[in-house]
């Protein structure tokens, strides 16, 4: 019993040690134009050929040898000039400011560059992908609207659903396997417009990190994926704007400084005009309308050289009704809420520790009639988390991440389905009288990301979370390790393994056209799900640099994952943890990437091939079925090129095989003596047995910058204009059957949502 | 001189992009399906038994009529320790449907409290289950009317069973009414069609309820259900109400006939599966035995 204190003191001296041996440099990494803090930039120490890159705050510690009484640094960064500096070295160094410019802040051409290097080879972890906003705002989407998941979606292992659904599906995971924080704060549904259009606004955002598997140990509490979006902080040395209107919404951003170079604040707003076109035509009954909006602001404040406190606000809402088409027919009402607090404070140079207090909310309310039945629906989930988080830097060797986070989740589901009354009113959901479920989530972390010589690295982590709800305590220990090898500078190999627990779940409805999922908790009903993945990749950079590739391969099993039974009929009355079915889930697939980052050409190729399936004792007769965003074959190809310093050019492709659906195979007549039981019933022999048709699309756009002087102040401006699925191609979205009333035969129908989409947007920054 | 203010051009635009649903016809390629037989056979004392055996057919075939799908050649035995009877093919009019059925009928009357064994012989495979006719009747004890109630199908007209469940689970209760339509009555069926076949004719017609209740959490107590009749009546209309006492065989299998055809029309259920019951996976069938009890009048209020 008593060894376990005696080793980690050892540890602890071990590591003491080392601290002692060893001089630090600390500091932060900006945006020399504006202030903002660079998430990643490299780090690197010529002499001795080792480095670090900065953290989510734009920081840094790096352990120096106590060799001389000067170093000379090198910071780099994506779309930036690398900047050298010659650093002394004392005992009492205050962390140091960097400041990098711009490449096209001294350039005449506007092109976008990355610093040539080698970043994804060299660093420990796998699976994850960084993209950089201007990438993003290059990519064309649709209605011109410039958007983080759809640039997501094009990534390897990422799947969409189809257009209409929301989320994106990582490595056989479901949706909800996805965590989507928005600093700090879970974004429970990261979508505008059914998906097509994502809560986030790109002119508010600093970083978009997309981690698929190797999760590092302060990351938790899903299964399949992280994506992890920060805010800008604002600028710092001037006020200044951007924003941009598009046929869809219009947008603004303003920021600047409260107090030059110590405090500065960002607010972002959109709001779509769809409501205010719509409301000529909606005279009557038959309504269309559609109405989204979302609000970030973040104020940070500079308290001193070691405390910086961070505020930041995020509200999305949608609200959406249709009424016309027989198979589509809803009224919507949707919308995130966050808020986060957030406290930087530096323990000398090695430790940086982290603070947070967020409160979320996430709430969905459909109604939806399809045929003679309607369905009604209400979740929500509202959250308050204290987390802090310590960085510990001893040395080059090392870098400990500590942590613990507490949430208080409570969750408010409630549905129905059923048919039209005839007569009567139909039945409704009150959202303030259904019952809240309240559940504690604490976790406890702990990782190393260690440096062993120039070819071996490791992260070594394990997490610790404890789920509390009225019925049941799950406590699950996760270990999490990842190891790279670096075959030569340009070269790597990485393995990774890690152990996921999930305590809230979405249950998805696969019959519906329209997100009629709903969140619960665990309980002694519901278990947790649970995941192991393994993965290994090839990381290999060619070109001097200019293009990165890799191949990840990965496996993934999943246990207690949650679907409705056969058959569910959701009554409010009902007991939901009654409805469900548990079961497994398996994922395999092979990912390829290319990515070129430097060039007037930039863009990347992502081909994906993976097989999912799923196996419940009580669906499809107990046997393994194709999980429904199965999609073996998954091809996006991005582009975008500089034709001159006033043209852009950029064009993208999807490919993906048609998601899986359930139609039964044969029919079976019972004509029983004149009974209702008489007519014609359905032989289903397998779920998911059909495939939608093959999904694809190609969508280009051109943008014209220019600069003008508009009330002697300088102004960019740029005219993007956009097709979005240029052949119009009619991709599916769903298929439900029909009865030719003359031949009483079965008829199958397909709906397809987007057609071809011209669009045009006009966006401006002073 | 026609003007149309741009405001309203654009809202025509922005519907016909945003929300331009299109839906077409498409072919989907037929799956390999191996066909069933399908099977049903209730049997209850004092009746002499039926069987109704059909063929299953891949989705999309064009043969859906009972003519079409009545298996002629199959060779159908009952037997219980009293000997076997060799069933003989039959049919009858559905008035509803406009439609003949057709069944395998016997000529010897039930019996109570024996075992009885159904065997389809149908193209060298031997299909059998057996069933107890050992049910016991539980008498209705009223049988009321209201005017308004509230289930899954929204609110509506109701009859009112009421009777007390016998001591012991495992009971389950369908809902029976047999009416005379007259010559003038029209008789709305499925689908609201009026029966071409039924106008100007006297007609018996017997409604069964598609839901059957169980016993699980209320045995031994007093049941009411509350039952919508299917079609339309007059004041003063006169029914027969029988309460129906089925075995578990009988229930699981309507049961998932009944959540299958929910589904079928709510496109907000997942879809079920006919799981292979009591005549293994060759056939979806269902032999089983069942009571019933007395009837009660009952005339429409209203």
């Amino acid at each position: 019993m008593e060894r376990i204190p005696i080793h980690f003191l050892w540890f602890f001296l071990f590591l003491t040690g080392q601290l002692f041996a060893q001089n630090n440099l600390s500091g932060y990494v900006r945006d020399a134009d504006t202030g903002e803090v660079l998430i990643g930039a490299t780090v690197a120490v010529t002499e001795f050929k080792t480095g670090t890159t900065t953290n989510t705050y734009g920081y840094f510690s790096l352990g120096i040898p106590a060799l001389g009484d000067s170093v000379s640094l090198v910071f780099s960064y994506v779309g930036y000039q690398p900047l050298a500096v010659r650093v002394r070295i004392s005992t009492s160094l205050e962390p140091l400011k960097i400041n990098l410019l711009p490449e096209n802040s001294q350039l005449e051409e506007v092109v976008i560059k990355a610093h040539a290097d080698n970043e994804n080879v060299e660093r420990t972890n796998m699976s994850i992908i960084n993209l950089s906003v201007s990438q993003i705002k290059a990519i064309p989407v649709i209605a011109g609207e410039r958007d983080v998941l759809k640039a997501v979606q094009f990534l390897p292992g990422v799947s969409a659903g189809s257009e209409g659904t929301t989320g994106f599906y990582v490595r056989g995971g479901n949706i909800d396997q996805n965590l989507v924080l928005l600093d700090e704060a879970v974004v429970y549904n990261p979508n505008h417009l059914f998906g097509l259009v994502s809560t986030f606004n790109v002119n508010a955002l600093n970083s978009v990190t997309l981690i698929k598997g190797g999760f590092p140990a302060q990351y938790g509490g899903r299964l399949s994926s992280v994506l992890d979006v920060t805010m800008r902080e604002g600028n710092k040395k001037k006020f200044s704007g951007e924003g941009g209107i598009g046929i869809i919404s219009s947008n603004l951003t303003l920021e600047g400084p409260i107090q030059k170079d110590k405090s500065s604040f960002i607010m972002s707003a959109r709001r779509s005009y769809l409501d205010l076109f719509l409301l000529p035509l909606n005279k009557g009954s038959n309504k269309t309308d559609y109405k989204l909006y979302d609000l970030n602001i973040k104020i940070n404040y500079e308290l001193g050289k070691k405390d910086h406190l961070f505020a930041s606000i995020f509200k999305g809402n949608d609200k959406a009704q249709y009424t016309g088409a027989n198979a589509l027919n809803y009224g919507i009402g949707f919308g995130n809420s966050t808020g986060t607090l957030r406290w930087n404070h530096l323990l000398g140079t090695k430790v940086f520790v982290n603070t947070s207090l967020i409160y979320n909310q996430y709430h969905l309310g459909l109604n939806t009639t399809q045929g003679q039945y309607y369905a009604l629906l209400y979740t929500q989930i509202q959250d308050y988390t204290a987390k802090s988080l310590l960085e510990w830097y001893p040395n080059n060797h090392h870098a400990v991440k500590i942590g613990i986070q507490y949430s208080q989740h409570a969750l408010a589901p409630a549905a129905v389905s059923a048919k039209i009354p005839k007569k009567g009113s139909r039945l409704q959901i009150k959202p303030d009288s259904i019952p809240r479920s309240y559940a504690d989530e604490s976790a406890f972390f702990f990782n190393d990301e260690i440096r062993l010589g120039a070819r071996f690295g490791a992260s070594v982590g394990v997490r610790v979370p404890v789920f509390s709800s009225k019925s049941k305590t799950y406590t699950a220990l996760e270990p999490r390790l990842t190891v790279k090898y670096s075959v030569n500078p340009s070269t790597s190999v990485k393995a990774a393994y890690t152990v996921m627990n999930q305590f809230l779940h979405l249950v998805p409805s696969s019959t519906a056209s329209l997100p009629t999922d709903i969140w619960i908790q665990s309980s002694s009903v519901v278990k947790p799900q649970t995941s192991q993945q393994v993965a290994l990749g090839l990381f290999h950079n060619f070109g001097d640099n200019q293009y990165e590739a890799s191949v990840e391969g990965y496996y993934k099993n999943m246990k207690n994952q949650v679907l409705f039974k056969e058959g569910t009929q959701l009554l409010l009355a009902s007991d939901l943890e009654k409805q469900l079915t548990f079961g497994a889930g398996n994922s395999y697939g092979v990912e390829l990437f290319v990515r070129k980052n430097t060039g007037k050409l930039t863009g990347w190729v992502s081909y994906t091939w993976s097989k999912t399936t799923q196996t419940f004792q009580e669906l499809n007769l107990g046997k393994p079925f194709p999980f429904t965003y199965d999609r073996r074959h998954n091809l996006s190809v991005v582009g975008i090129y500089e034709l001159s310093k006033k043209w852009n050019l950029s064009a993208d492709f999807v490919f993906n095989t048609g998601a899986a659906y359930t139609l039964a195979t044969g029919r079976v007549p019972v004509f029983n003596d004149g009974t209702l039981y008489d007519g014609i019933y359905y032989d289903f022999t397998a779920r998911n047995n059909y495939r939608l048709g093959n999904y694809h699309r190609l969508d280009v756009s051109a943008t014209r910058h220019q600069t003008k002087t508009w009330w002697k102040h300088k102004v960019e401006t740029e005219w993007v204009f956009g097709v979005y699925n240029l052949y119009s191609h009619r991709n599916p979205y769903f298929v439900y059957l029909s009865t030719d009333p003359a031949t009483r035969q079965p008829l199958a129908k397909q709906v397809s949502l987007l057609p071809i989409i011209p669009s045009v947007s006009w966006h401006f920054k002073f | 001189m026609f003007s149309f203010p741009i405001k309203y051009w654009l809202a025509v635009i922005v519907a016909l992009t945003a929300f331009a649903a299109c839906t077409k016809d498409v072919n989907i390629s037929p799956q390999a399906y191996e066909g069933k037989l399908s099977i049903q056979s209730l049997i209850t004392p004092g009746k002499v038994p039926t069987a109704y055996v059909y063929r299953t057919i891949p989705f999309f075939d064009p043969n859906v009529l009972p003519s079409d799908l009545f298996v002629r050649n199959a060779v159908v035995t009952l037997s219980s320790d009293e000997g076997t009877e060799v069933l003989r093919p039959d049919s009858i009019l559905n008035p509803v449907l406009c439609y003949y059925e057709y069944f395998y009928v016997g000529k010897i009357p039930i019996k109570a409290d024996k075992t009885y064994k159904l065997t389809v012989a149908y193209q060298g495979v031997n299909l059998s289950a057996t069933a107890i006719t050992d049910r016991r009747i539980v008498q209705l004890d009223s049988v009321t009317y209201v005017p308004q109630f509230k289930d899954l199908y929204g609110e509506h007209e109701g009859i009112v069973l009421h009777f007390k469940d016998q001591i012991g689970k495992g009971d389950y209760y369908r809902f029976a009414m047999g009416r005379t339509f007259g010559p003038k009555d029209t008789i709305l069926g499925v689908g609201k069609v009026i029966s071409q076949c039924a106008l100007g004719k006297t007609t018996w017609l017997q409604e069964i309820g598609r839901t059957i209740y169980t016993d699980q959490n209320g045995d031994g107590t007093a049941f009411t259900i509350t039952i919508e009749p299917t079609y339309k009546h007059k004041q003063g209309q006169i029914g027969y109400v029988r309460l129906q006492s089925l075995d578990q065989a009988t229930y699981v299998f309507y049961d998932q006939y009944d959540r299958q055809k929910l589904a079928q029309f709510n496109p907000f259920v997942e879809p079920v599966f006919i799981k292979p019951g009591q005549f293994g996976t060759r056939a979806i069938g269902v032999f089983g035995a069942y009571v019933v009890s007395d009837s009660i009048r009952f005339v429409y209020p209203e």
